[in-house]
């Protein structure tokens, strides 16, 4: 009993420490506590605008940059997200929005995220964060401290969108789409969906910065702008050079970017006008790219080898019928053409911008790494040495179906 | 019951590589990555040979003294106070090496888990599993590690076999690189993770086939630097080597980012994050045991359970030291290099000893 009885008080102490730690939970909030943002837009404040700042992450301004950027943040109000379809029911008490629209200034992207905490009254959590809007005035200046607030908070995933708008970004915020009552979860879906329909590569913020940390590849971004208030159009991408956005293309093109990825499934028609048989519509079901790089006279070429496969979708006049392989062959060989020149166009445009949205300078790296060592200590070295790389893209399509009509 | 020698060479093998998975696995992507590039996976697997080499060193010579452990048949080799001072030696290793280990995970925890749980919650409470577990004898120590390694293995293997997918074999590219400083700078970092391996002195006494001793090894060392490599063919893989080096936990933004279907079940980081913590658990339960174990050896304490006990608030202090996350690395990188010294040296000043007194024996016989 002696010897017991230190060793009882010793296993007592023991369990009273151990139990507040055991069950007590720092970090428990409740759900409904939370602010949980869904998506963020962030525009530059015009020149004129000099309404002062809220001070509440600094008292004095003056050694800090003086141009601020306006945030506005979607916040799902608790209870009002529905989780399914609505009911006929629900469909009437549509004046409560399952979102608020929250925005504030600040001098960077943390900054304006303390104003808007000082605002509302629930902490806010950026985890279920799955959409962030720039404006194009924003990618065109220096991306450097939105990347690094977002990739330094543990609560931003890899899997979130980042988009370049036309125009002002928070305009976004405010689209009131009918397919889904959250506007945030429109625009996600509709990414997502335009990635399983091969309209957009899937582009990730995570992929945005992997190719922006790269050498030898720039980055791009999904480009988007509004169409009659509440529609949202890809509008093609937004290229980068240096951390910079230096030009977009037009929404045809992205399919060109893609087939020059060989990324499937084919997601484009094209409308094109054929020597002999009128104007005809193909559309791309697969793409497929070879390709090659190699050094010559100390300069870097690659070669492109595209097979596409695809079916005629429509034959715009027809006089003359579509009714053989030969006129097949012949659309095939006039496709074959002239994206040939939208494809060499988009890289000229590119080169000319110094960003290789291609990562050519990867196949180089990982083809030719005597030459990359040698010639490359950076990636500016890349993006300038672009501009003058060799690119030959040869372009095969092959159509393999008509559809129902057999003329 | 009576038999002491119950640790089969396949629950042998089972502790040394659920030891050797640990803390580090988070941020090992990055360490080769800013050896080698892309060329990450083979200082990796350099890494590990030299590990293996390293290990054998020690084990085939544990294996010529299949009764006792290290710390006894040195006394013999190289005369008690050499031997004690080597022991008190490597106690102050592993006792060093399961505070900052600890550190690491509170610092993983409080950054990405538990906001607002302070870090020492997080550092006691993981150090008082450890030491509950740690007043068990090797036998039992054992089927805890083979309890636990197939949920670790088999969690990793599926994040990075989901992740695999978005691998783009570019940034693999090129795979070799010509030997420079950096490269054996990072095989040699890598090897860290792998000291660990030293807890077969312990096993070999309790082993059924104490021969076996270095196979058991082989086993744990290859399963466990398969499981390295691929996280750093993985983690490259995705990120490119550039982005690696920005990413201070490469491994969590991998499995972070994983997914099964496309968005049908995302973020699988708080399975891999459960099973992370089992895995931290079980390299620190072994370096605190080892440390435990030296010191019931060095005080001749009865047992180790009193000298878990006492070890305990030395590693919270040990542990709450570092003041900010890059200290707490360098100076985990720093014990590692001076373990390494250790862990190499040892063993090949008892071999020598040991091949020089046979030859002596031969000689008068």
């Amino acid at each position: 009993m002696k010897i017991q009885l230190p060793r009882t008080l010793a296993l007592l102490l023991l369990l009273t420490i151990a139990a507040p730690l055991l069950s007590g939970c720092w970090d428990q909030v409740e759900i409904e506590d939370r602010a949980l943002v869904l998506g963020l837009s962030i525009d530059k404040i015009p020149a004129d605008d000099t309404q002062k700042e809220d001070r509440v992450t600094h008292i004095h301004d003056n050694s800090l940059p003086t141009e601020m950027i306006s945030v506005t943040a979607q916040i799902a109000v608790p209870g009002r997200v529905p989780l399914g379809p609505g009911t006929g029911g629900s469909a009437g008490e549509g004046k409560t929005s399952p979102v608020w629209v929250v925005s504030v200034r600040g001098i960077s992207l943390d900054d304006a995220m303390n104003n808007l905490q000082q605002q509302i009254a629930d902490p806010r959590y950026l985890v279920h964060l799955r959409i962030i809007i720039i404006s194009e005035e924003i990618a065109r200046g220096s991306l450097a401290e939105l990347n690094d607030y977002l990739r330094r908070n543990p609560e931003i995933r890899r899997r979130t969108w980042l988009l370049v708008s036309e125009g002002r970004a928070s305009a976004f915020m405010d689209v009131n789409p009918p397919l889904q009552r959250v506007p945030t979860l429109y625009i996600l879906s509709m990414m997502e969906k335009s990635v399983s329909s091969g309209k957009f590569p899937r582009d990730y913020i995570g992929t945005f910065w992997s190719a922006d940390s790269r050498w030898g590849q720039s980055a791009y971004l999904p480009y988007v702008a509004l169409r009659n208030k509440d529609n949202i159009l890809i509008a093609g991408l937004a290229y980068f050079s240096g951390g910079r956005m230096a030009g977009k293309t037009a929404p045809i093109e992205i399919g060109g970017f893609m087939a020059m990825q060989g990324m499937d499934p084919g997601g484009y028609s094209t409308l094109l006008r054929t020597r002999e048989l009128g104007i005809v519509m193909t559309k791309t079901n697969e793409r497929f790219t070879r390709t090659r790089s190699y050094i010559k006279d100390g300069k870097p070429y690659l070669s492109y080898e595209i097979f596409l496969e695809g079916d005629l979708d429509e034959h715009y006049s027809s006089d003359i019928p579509v009714n053989s392989p030969q006129k097949l062959h012949e659309i095939e060989r006039d496709f074959e053409q002239q994206i040939q020149t939208v494809l060499t166009g988009l890289v000229k445009q590119t080169q000319q911008d110094h960003s290789d949205i291609f990562g050519m300078g990867e196949l180089i790296r990982s083809h030719h790494p005597a030459y990359w060592r040698k010639h490359i200590h950076g990636k500016n070295d890349w993006e300038s040495l672009y501009s003058s790389v060799g690119v030959d893209i040869r372009l095969t399509l092959h159509i393999r179906r008509v559809g129902l009509k057999h003329d | 019951m009576n038999n002491p020698r119950q640790i089969t060479t396949l629950r042998a093998a089972a502790v040394i590589s659920s030891t050797i998975i640990g803390v580090g696995i988070l941020s090992f992507p990055r360490y080769m990555t800013e050896a080698g590039n892309s060329s990450a996976p083979l200082v990796a697997f350099c890494g590990v040979l030299f590990s293996f080499i390293s290990y054998w060193l020690l084990a085939s010579l544990c294996q010529r003294f299949p009764q006792e452990t290290l710390f006894v048949f040195s006394r013999r080799l190289i005369g008690r106070p050499l031997a004690a001072i080597f022991t008190v030696v490597i106690m102050l290793l592993f006792i060093v090496l399961t505070g900052l280990t600890v550190r690491q995970f509170g610092d993983v925890a409080t950054t990405v888990l538990y906001k607002k749980t302070p870090i020492e919650a997080t550092i006691f409470l993981m150090l008082l599993i450890s030491l509950l577990s740690s007043r068990r004898n090797v036998v039992k120590f054992s089927y805890i590690h083979f309890f636990y390694l197939p949920l670790i293995v088999g969690s990793i293997l599926v994040t990075i076999l989901l992740s695999l997918k978005n691998v783009d074999m570019l940034n693999l590219q090129p795979v070799l690189m010509a030997p420079s400083l950096q490269f054996w700078k990072g095989a040699q970092e890598a090897t860290y993770l792998f000291q660990s391996s030293f807890v077969i002195v312990l096993l070999i006494p309790f082993m059924e086939k104490p021969g076996h001793a270095v196979r058991a090894g082989a086993w744990a060392i290859f399963l466990s630097g398969a499981i390295y490599v691929l996280i750093v063919i993985a983690s490259v893989g995705i990120f490119g080597a550039e982005e690696t080096k920005l990413l201070i936990y490469p491994t969590l933004e991998m499995a972070r980012s994983a997914a099964f279907g496309e968005g049908f079940l995302e973020r699988l980081d708080a399975i891999f994050i459960i099973i992370w913590v089992i895995s931290v658990y079980t390299t620190i339960y072994t370096t605190y045991y080892i440390s435990a174990y030296l010191l019931h050896k060095l005080l001749r304490f009865r047992d180790q359970r009193m000298a878990s006990t006492v070890l305990l608030p030395v590693m919270f202090i040990l542990a709450m030291l570092p003041s900010n996350v890059f200290e707490s690395y360098r100076w985990a990188l720093h014990l590692g290099n001076a373990g390494m010294m250790l862990m190499f040296g040892y063993p090949l000043l008892l071999w020598t000893v040991y091949l020089l007194r046979r030859h002596k024996e031969k000689v008068t016989s």
